[in-house]
């Protein structure tokens, strides 16, 4: 891993991470936040990880709409529904990574 | 009801015991880390930085995955800061219910406050257990350490593994994502009974915006893009819902 990069990023997200957690118990007395901002702050982590997942399932190509990677999104369904039963994140990490190993196992068996 | 064994909530101790049930949940996930970001080529020292400098749970996936796509330093610092700024609120309320600590102990409190630590505090608040500031400091300092320890002794095993691939751990970060979706649409899904459309909604718009915006711009501007215009788009909406008798 590139040494100065990976300093730097980390630092960085460091500080993004802390202050927002410390300022609170320095400033909390002149904090009032509009009503739509906490709306708004209730809605991102929730569109945030969407996109950080919903990201895997694109292809990209150049000046074209991005095609669909369906080896990822096959092994990611009984993953997703095994951990919205459970809500266990080891047992969806778990499930994904062997679905993911047989899919590939297969797919390289049909094209043989 | 009386117990003999009665949980205290005053004491250091009192709280590293009330961490106990968490720990395995921290060990686990913190154990997925090392093992993911050692075999994607960071060192122990690095996971170290990561796990007990960062402490950001799922942020420390994201920068794990952004760095090993190339993605900008800007994209991936805005990326955090986003996705931790719910910790600000967490710590907002924290305040309101230790008013009257010191400065170093607020401090303190604010930097190792977590998701799971904030709900023990908020579930003994509510069963008016009246918990202390030392009490949270002896549940936060325990989550911290179980989850860098653990951190650490796993990515020792990442390292034995020399082809991720094979064992299809290329795709664990993939699959951490999707795990990570599962449980904040699984817990919002409970949270919010009422209004559950507007988080397919939410989720469809983020999936949809992604979708063109990954052919105009990089991967985490597309991301980053994405998920702001559809919390956005989604409180504009709601807003107008209230605002009718």
């Amino acid at each position: 891993m590139n040494s100065s990069k990976f300093y730097t990023v980390i630092t960085l997200c460091t500080l993004v991470t802390w202050i927002p957690r410390i300022f609170p118990f320095i400033f909390a007395k002149f904090i009032k936040f509009p009503e739509w901002l906490l709306r708004f702050l209730r809605y991102l982590p929730l569109a945030m990880m969407t996109a950080l997942f919903a990201e895997n399932f694109f292809v990209v190509h150049p000046n074209q709409l991005p095609g669909i990677n369906l080896l990822a999104l096959l092994a990611s369904i009984p993953a997703v529904v095994l951990g919205w039963l459970t809500r266990s994140l080891v047992l969806v990490v778990v499930i994904g990574v062997v679905s993911m190993g047989l899919l590939r196992f297969f797919s390289n068996c049909l094209l043989q | 009801m009386k117990s003999h064994s009665a949980t205290a909530y005053s004491s250091f101790g009192d709280g590293i015991r009330a961490a106990i049930p968490n720990l395995i949940g921290y060990i686990t996930i913190s154990t997925t880390f090392g093992v993911v970001a050692s075999s994607a080529g960071f060192s122990i020292w690095q996971i170290f930085l990561y796990s007990a400098v960062l402490y950001a749970g799922s942020a420390q996936f994201i920068v794990v995955s952004m760095l090993l796509t190339g993605a900008s330093t800007s994209s991936i610092v805005l990326m955090v800061f986003l996705v931790n700024f719910r910790m600000f609120l967490q710590s907002l309320s924290a305040t309101q219910l230790f008013p009257k600590q010191s400065f170093i102990s607020g401090i303190a409190m604010g930097t190792l406050m977590t998701d799971e630590s904030f709900g023990v505090m908020t579930f003994a608040q509510a069963a008016g257990k009246n918990p202390s500031a030392s009490w949270m400091h002896g549940l936060n300092v325990a989550s911290w350490m179980a989850w860098w320890i653990s951190g650490l002794l796993s990515s020792l095993l990442g390292t034995i593994l020399t082809n991720p691939k094979e064992w299809g751990l290329d795709f664990a970060l993939t699959a951490m994502f999707a795990g990570l979706w599962v449980l904040t649409a699984g817990a919002m899904w409970e949270q919010d009974k009422q209004s559950r459309f507007l988080l397919i909604g939410t989720v469809l718009l983020t999936i949809g915006l992604l979708w063109i915006l990954l052919c105009l711009t990089s991967a985490a501007v597309a991301t980053l893009a994405s998920s702001i215009a559809a919390s956005a788009i989604i409180t504009f909406l709601t807003k107008k819902k209230e605002g009718n008798p």
